[in-house]
């Protein structure tokens, strides 16, 4: 199929979709009885003409355009309407199971989203920031220092992709789609910096763009929502003065440093998504988790050893959780540099998983 | 009913979207089914809780469900059926942190056994 018709399909049919479920919409509120679409009235005698069949034959019309005609619903009326609706709702399942099955949609990232779903996406990512930011409650970042401190985080961790004034991301980055946006014209000026805050954060799900949240501590978070904010002040000159000035940031993860409590199984089951053990396992109860690189964790409550080496002890488990490769130098399982707090939260977590069906 | 036809269609659309299993990975003079008598006279039971084989459940070391998906044998050498013999031969000789023992697996068992446990995926 070539590209052209199947773009133009596929917005036709998102579009009709849209359109359809925003005419649903105006029908529900203008209309009392949304399901009643056609309306039954009595066959006049003169409509039947000679044929008996057709004497009994009943009349559909619109009931949006036939308001002084529409006679009360009648059970057969509604029957049909189901039927049509199950019908239209069986048709539309085959069809969005078929463009998956034959792979209609092109994934491929040299080839752009289709307008209307480019902007239909990014729409949605907006608002969905949009709405979840609401609940932030914003510090005070007109302090020249938040500029500065998130200016050297900036440029550690967010450069690569996104660029900077007078400066192109690297090579990796230019081949992402959707593209990371130049956060000048965009973020810099039109989101609000508790948006900024959100997306550095939780990241987003659908783009290359990575949550921040177990890297970077809540206050480098608000530096760097800071430095975004101020990104279209920035001439190109002015970043390569900052450039020459400031020194360089010490490595992600490695910055907050708070003293571990004891383990939380329900933030441990959070924060292990976040340290890619997904990648790997298969953790009873995490979508995606259904990996075979290293062996299932159902059942890794009351498994013997940790690793294959390791008595299964709490003390081990965190041991083995910090550094694998320090207990058993062969072992396949990398140092995932995981915070104190998040071991012992991943461990607790851990203990919960005392299935080996994997239930 | 008239939706009744549309059903079936949309069985078989799904039914294609079904996964063709593929045939294990051959390891050369390996017997599956002689693997799995071979299985439970090492008594591999005993820490392993192996699907297709009766035993105890057992969770002292991981269980083999899958092993033949596994990217690594023992955590430690690539899956492969060279190295799975070679682990299911003498796994301390291969890595001395590891708490799965020497069996005195013989090389013509260890090939039946691996052959069984490509056949687990």
């Amino acid at each position: 199929m070539g590209k052209r018709i199947r773009t133009l399909i596929i917005d036709a049919a998102l579009g009709a979709a849209v359109a359809a479920f925003l005419f649903r919409l105006a029908a529900d509120r203008g209309n009392r009885e949304p399901l009643r679409l056609l309306e039954k009235r009595n066959q006049p005698r003169s409509f039947g003409k000679n044929s008996p069949e057709k004497a009994d034959q009943e009349v559909y019309v619109p009931a949006s355009i036939t308001p002084v005609l529409a006679a009360p619903v009648h059970r057969a009326a509604r029957t049909i309407k189901l039927r049509t609706l199950a019908i239209l709702a069986t048709l539309g399942a085959i069809g969005a199971a078929a463009f998956v099955y034959f792979g209609v949609y092109n994934v491929a990232a040299t080839e752009q989203h289709t307008a209307l779903v480019y902007h239909l996406l990014h729409y949605a990512m907006k608002r969905s920031v949009s709405v979840r930011a609401d609940k932030v409650n914003v510090p005070d970042l007109s302090s020249p220092d938040h500029g500065r401190k998130g200016f050297i985080l900036y440029r550690e961790h967010c450069l690569q992709c996104h660029g900077a004034p007078g400066v192109a991301p690297e090579p990796a980055a230019l081949g992402l789609r959707p593209e990371p946006l130049d956060l000048a014209e965009r973020a810099g000026k039109e989101w609000r910096p508790a948006e900024i805050y959100r997306v550095i954060k939780h990241g987003i799900k659908p783009t290359g763009m990575p949550a921040w949240e177990f890297r970077l501590s809540e206050e480098d978070l608000w530096n760097l929502t800071a430095f975004v904010k101020l990104l279209p002040t920035i001439s190109p000159n002015e970043y390569k003065d900052r450039d020459q000035a400031e020194p360089p940031a010490k490595p992600a993860g490695m910055t907050r440093s708070v003293a571990a409590g004891p383990g939380d199984a329900k933030a441990g089951k959070y924060a292990m998504q976040q340290y890619l053990c997904t990648t790997c396992h298969s953790i009873p109860g995490v979508t995606g988790a259904d990996k075979t690189v290293g062996p299932p964790l159902g059942g890794i409550a009351n498994r013997m050893y940790i690793g294959g080496v390791l008595v299964n002890t709490p003390a081990n488990m965190i041991r083995w959780l910090r550094n694998p490769q320090e207990v058993d130098p062969q072992s396949a399982m990398p140092n995932l540099r995981i915070k104190e707090q998040d071991i012992r939260d991943i461990a607790a977590f851990l203990y919960t998983l005392d299935d080996q069906s994997g239930k | 009913m008239r939706i009744c036809p549309l059903l079936p269609a949309l069985c078989l659309l799904l039914g294609m979207v079904g996964c063709a299993k593929t045939p294990p990975v051959q390891v050369a003079g390996g017997d599956a089914q002689r693997g799995t008598s071979a299985i439970a006279r090492y008594g591999c039971t005993g820490c392993h809780t192996v699907p297709g084989v009766s035993g105890p459940g057992s969770n002292v070391g991981p269980p083999l469900a899958m092993i033949a998906k596994r990217t690594y044998v023992g955590g430690i050498l690539a899956n492969t059926p060279d190295n799975m013999v070679r682990w299911l031969r003498d796994p301390p000789g291969v890595d001395p942190r590891t708490a799965m023992p020497n069996m005195g697996v013989t090389e013509a068992d260890a090939r039946d056994i691996a052959a069984f446990l490509y056949t687990l995926q």
